[in-house]
């Protein structure tokens, strides 16, 4: 059992002794990890790592095989609707016969019942979502029609929708160009300023400083976390990469963003 | 006029009634990417109702349902087994197992056969749908006779009823059947049950094919499981208005194909008459190759 300490009350997502495995490997090894609230984590790792697995055991989505998870206090399988997950894009087929408004209304999902026909409220919650991400003029478009960054957009909406504490999304600016993880990240840092918190599966070491404020560095096990200033460190980015890291790139990486001149614009 | 309602009314409801609940379902497969479940199901419903006559050595229809059923269960569970311990895509696993399980079906007939049973694989392949005659049914004024009604083939009322399961199965969870088909991660994360409404789909398809099978054989219902909801994918881009398109197509396969089993060979100076089944299949496959060529919607879009 977890404690109820006050830190895991208040978190939006406390993670103990998490173990998932594949055919008798273990991809993610009794990882504990509390999310600070209203934070901004990344969580980071080489590919293989198990940050992906890590959320969709987190989420219900893969089975664990041990370790516990709780919301607020209270466990995850009761606590769901506060949080909303944002999938890979490349991992549904974007071939569907749906409009986008069609996929934004479906993070409604638990606020209609069967009975319920889709009205013209649930519509205009849908536009809002959308307008948020900048795409509401594309609300009657078929989704094989956008491009990637639009479908990110669109998949973002949807978990806007939900209005949840805790934000998941799983690698959110793949494939998508430099324009549109601008805006994508000025839509995750509106909804910090909320109050919201956001975990992130992040890839480009590059911008971690200047997209978040706290890090999980994971490789099958937990290798690191905290607030990026003291996690994001070469030591622990050399343990976590298993020392495949050049020291150039570790020197870059731990230069402190010059104001004005942020990466990734 | 008499002759219709005697000889034509029943099939010709039973084949519209089957071809829209295959349809219905089969837009789902279609979107799936699972339209091969239909066929394995309904060609494995074969060794499950032979497998049902011999233990029984009777042509009862529950006895054949639970055959078929457990038959359709058995499919499910090998095309799974096979997937994960052969490491193989689920479509070959597939094909592994209702190729196998429809062989030792025929071979079962044929040991049946020697006993001296009426059963073959023709039957099983095209159904009996032309013998569904309403004895009572010799003018419309026995639609409103109660005896009469009451002496309609059981087969009708059996498909209506498996009809309107289906239909009900689709409005209850029609918010769960689209958002486990296009995106069962985020479905599972928002308690969806994608697993359980994946397997509850299956089932539905095994009541659909096997209530079918007995009434008119398994071509129809491959046919119809696949043909007119992709028929009506390449119409549309809506899911409505496909779930629609596919519902018309089953109407006008099933029409076209029995009026044309009947009557076509005469018109063409044969006096003769073909199977009503087989028609109806071959009329499915072809509108789904008239939409292939025609169809607004036939080329995927630009991403």
């Amino acid at each position: 059992m977890m404690g109820d300490s006050e830190a895991i009350v208040q978190s939006p997502l406390a993670i103990r002794g998490l173990t998932v495995s594949y055919a008798h490997r273990p991809v993610v090894h009794s990882v504990d990890f509390v999310t600070p609230p209203g934070s901004m984590t990344a969580i980071v790792g080489p590919n293989g790592a198990g940050k992906s697995t890590l959320l969709k055991a987190v989420l219900g989505i893969t089975r664990r095989l041990t370790g516990e998870v709780r919301v607020f206090g209270q466990p995850v399988e009761a606590m769901s609707r506060h949080v909303a997950y944002v999938p890979q894009r490349s991992s549904v087929d974007w071939d569907f016969p749906a409009t986008v408004i069609d996929v934004v209304t479906m993070g409604l999902f638990r606020d209609l019942r069967w009975w319920q026909p889709t009205r013209h409220r649930h519509r205009q919650r849908a536009l809002e979502s959308l307008s948020r991400v900048g795409m509401e003029a594309f609300a009657d478009r078929q989704i094989g029609q956008l491009s990637g960054g639009q479908q990110q957009r669109v998949f973002l909406a949807r978990a806007l929708i939900q209005q949840a504490a805790l934000t998941i999304l799983d690698e959110p600016f793949a494939g998508v160009d430099a324009a549109t993880e601008k805006a994508i990240v000025e839509v995750l840092k509106q909804l910090k300023r909320e109050g919201r918190t956001l975990l992130c599966v992040h890839h480009d070491l590059a911008t971690v400083r200047d997209y978040f404020d706290h890090v999980l560095l994971l490789n099958v096990r937990r290798i690191a976390d905290g607030p990026v200033e003291e996690a994001f460190t070469a030591a622990n980015l050399q343990a976590t990469y298993g020392g495949r890291l050049s020291p150039m790139q570790l020197v870059r990486l731990m230069e402190p963003v010059a104001q004005g001149e942020s990466r990734g614009e | 006029m008499s002759d219709f309602f005697m000889f034509s009314l029943v099939p010709l409801a039973v084949a519209v009634v089957i071809g829209m609940t295959c349809a219905l379902l089969g837009n789902f497969l279609v979107l799936r990417r699972q339209s091969l479940i239909g066929d394995a199901i309904s060609h494995v419903a074969l060794p499950g109702i032979v497998a049902s006559f011999i233990l029984t050595g009777m042509l009862a229809s529950g006895a054949m349902m639970l055959g078929a059923g457990v038959s359709a269960l058995v499919t499910v569970v090998m095309i799974e087994l096979i997937r994960r311990l052969g490491r193989v895509e689920v479509s070959a696993a597939m094909g592994v197992t209702f190729t196998s399980l429809f062989a030792l079906g025929v071979l079962l007939l044929e040991w049946h056969d020697a006993a001296g049973v009426h059963l073959d694989v023709e039957h099983a392949l095209y159904g009996n749908l032309e013998s569904l005659i309403w004895f009572e049914g010799t003018g419309p004024y026995a639609l409103f006779d109660p005896l009469a009604l009451a002496e309609l083939p059981p087969q009708l009322a059996r498909v209506v009823l498996v009809g309107g399961l289906v239909v009900a199965f689709v409005a209850v969870f029609r918010r769960h059947l689209v958002l486990g088909s296009f995106d069962a991660d985020f479905a599972a994360s928002v308690r969806a049950r994608p697993a359980l409404v994946d397997l509850l789909l299956v089932s539905l398809v095994a009541v659909a094919a096997i209530a079918a099978f007995e009434a008119v054989g398994s071509i129809i219902v491959i046919a119809m499981f696949i043909c007119p909801a992709a028929a009506a994918r390449l119409m549309t881009d809506r899911l409505g208005a496909q779930i629609a398109w596919s519902q018309g197509f089953a109407v006008v396969a099933s029409v076209l194909g029995y009026v044309l089993a009947g009557y076509g060979p005469g018109w063409l100076g044969f006096d003769a008459s073909l199977s009503a089944a087989g028609m109806i299949a071959t009329v499915a496959g072809l509108l789904l190759l008239a939409t292939c060529l025609w169809g607004r919607r036939r080329h995927p879009a630009e991403a």
